[in-house]
């Protein structure tokens, strides 16, 4: 619980402070080492928020890091299910 | 031939997997909508802003310089010296046509109002985010208001002020994807609509017998004329009857430091 928690701490900063391309592989990391990690769009909610801009309608493309991320997990869930070297 | 038949076993796991899939859409669903709202994101903001002030102070500090060699400062107080002499023969240029458009508009009655601005330091601008936004180091503490609009390097207009926050403001950008603005092209002076295509990039679309050249300055109607972008290429195809003419602003948002916010009074 302590390693998810010092995660997700470290995604925060990383959102915050590193370029996306950086947060977008440290994401994928993370999403690897532990076996469930659904919170990680909320970290893409976090960045729309920070970097995005605000509209009155909605568009999809002002969600970029929260979609990019959804498909993310999604495709994590399924590679994983699939890799015979994934024990977690 | 048996078969093995299904377990209620297996059912349970089927009922339990659609209930947790459910159950992270709904939390996600009502996640979306209280991350959200206003209060959330100035709760955001507050937590990133000194994060973001710190990481600008130390980009903006000298320590680098520190680990240069001797030479390679050298050939950049050349390369400084060639620009600055280039851009003193420029400044000579403006300064008098400066005069010579004062004096026109005097002849005219139609004198030239000075922007009421305030500076304001960029803490986070692209590449760190693949957004055409900025956000800037002045908000309700400095009276920014939404659609304020921001010049850099003096002159050229670069977005507005779409997000105000108690000690910082996010600018959207011009060239936005999708966003629109009026421009004037070239020394025809022909109105268009510029749509912005992300990374300081806009391109307009004209009947083909308009005339533009590539290097053809785009300005914002106004008394004032700034320049808005530079024409890099004007591409069309035989078949059609309208050409795109793809410009980009003169300022390099990723170099920028610093920017101007024009305060409506």
């Amino acid at each position: 619980m302590i390693k998810r928690i010092i995660f997700d701490i470290l995604l925060l900063l990383s959102a915050i402070v590193c370029p996306w391309w950086f947060t977008g592989i440290f994401s994928i990391v993370v999403l690897y080492y532990f076996r469930t990690f659904n919170e990680i769009i909320l970290f893409g909610l976090i960045m729309d928020i920070l970097y995005g801009r605000l509209s009155a309608t909605f568009h999809w493309w002002d969600y970029k890091f929260t979609l990019f991320f959804l498909i993310l997990l999604l495709s994590s869930i399924f590679i994983k299910k699939r890799l015979k070297f994934y024990s977690r | 031939m048996n078969y093995l038949l299904k377990s209620s076993n297996f059912e349970d796991r089927r009922k339990m997997a659609r209930r947790k899939i459910l159950v992270t859409v709904l939390i996600l669903v009502i996640g979306f909508f209280i991350i959200n709202t206003h209060l959330t994101r100035q709760i955001l903001f507050y937590i990133a802003e000194p994060i973001w002030k710190i990481q600008s102070r130390i980009s903006n500090s000298s320590f680098g310089e520190y680990f240069r060699t001797k030479q390679n400062i050298i050939n950049e107080k050349i390369a400084l010296e060639q620009k600055l002499f280039l851009a003193g023969d420029l400044m000579a240029q403006n300064s008098v046509l400066q005069k010579e458009n004062d004096t026109l508009k005097d002849l005219f009655d139609r004198k030239e109002t000075k922007l009421k601005t305030i500076l304001a330091s960029i803490l986070v601008k692209p590449p760190q985010t693949p957004y055409d936004t900025l956000t800037v180091d002045v908000g309700e503490d400095q009276q920014i208001k939404i659609g304020d609009k921001v010049i850099a390097l003096a002159n050229v207009f670069i977005g507005e002020v779409t997000e105000v926050y108690s000690h910082s403001s996010k600018v959207t950008l011009y060239s936005t994807p999708g966003q629109k603005l009026s421009v004037v092209l070239g020394d025809s002076s022909i109105s268009a609509e510029a749509e912005g295509i992300g990374g300081g990039n806009f391109n307009i679309f004209l009947p083909k017998e308009v005339e533009v050249k590539e290097n053809d300055v785009i300005v914002i109607p106004a008394i004032t004329s700034n320049v808005f972008g530079i024409v890099e290429k004007v591409t069309f195809k035989d078949k059609d009857s309208f050409q795109t003419v793809l410009f980009k602003s003169p300022v390099n948002i990723a170099e920028l430091t610093f920017v101007e916010i024009v305060l409506n009074k």
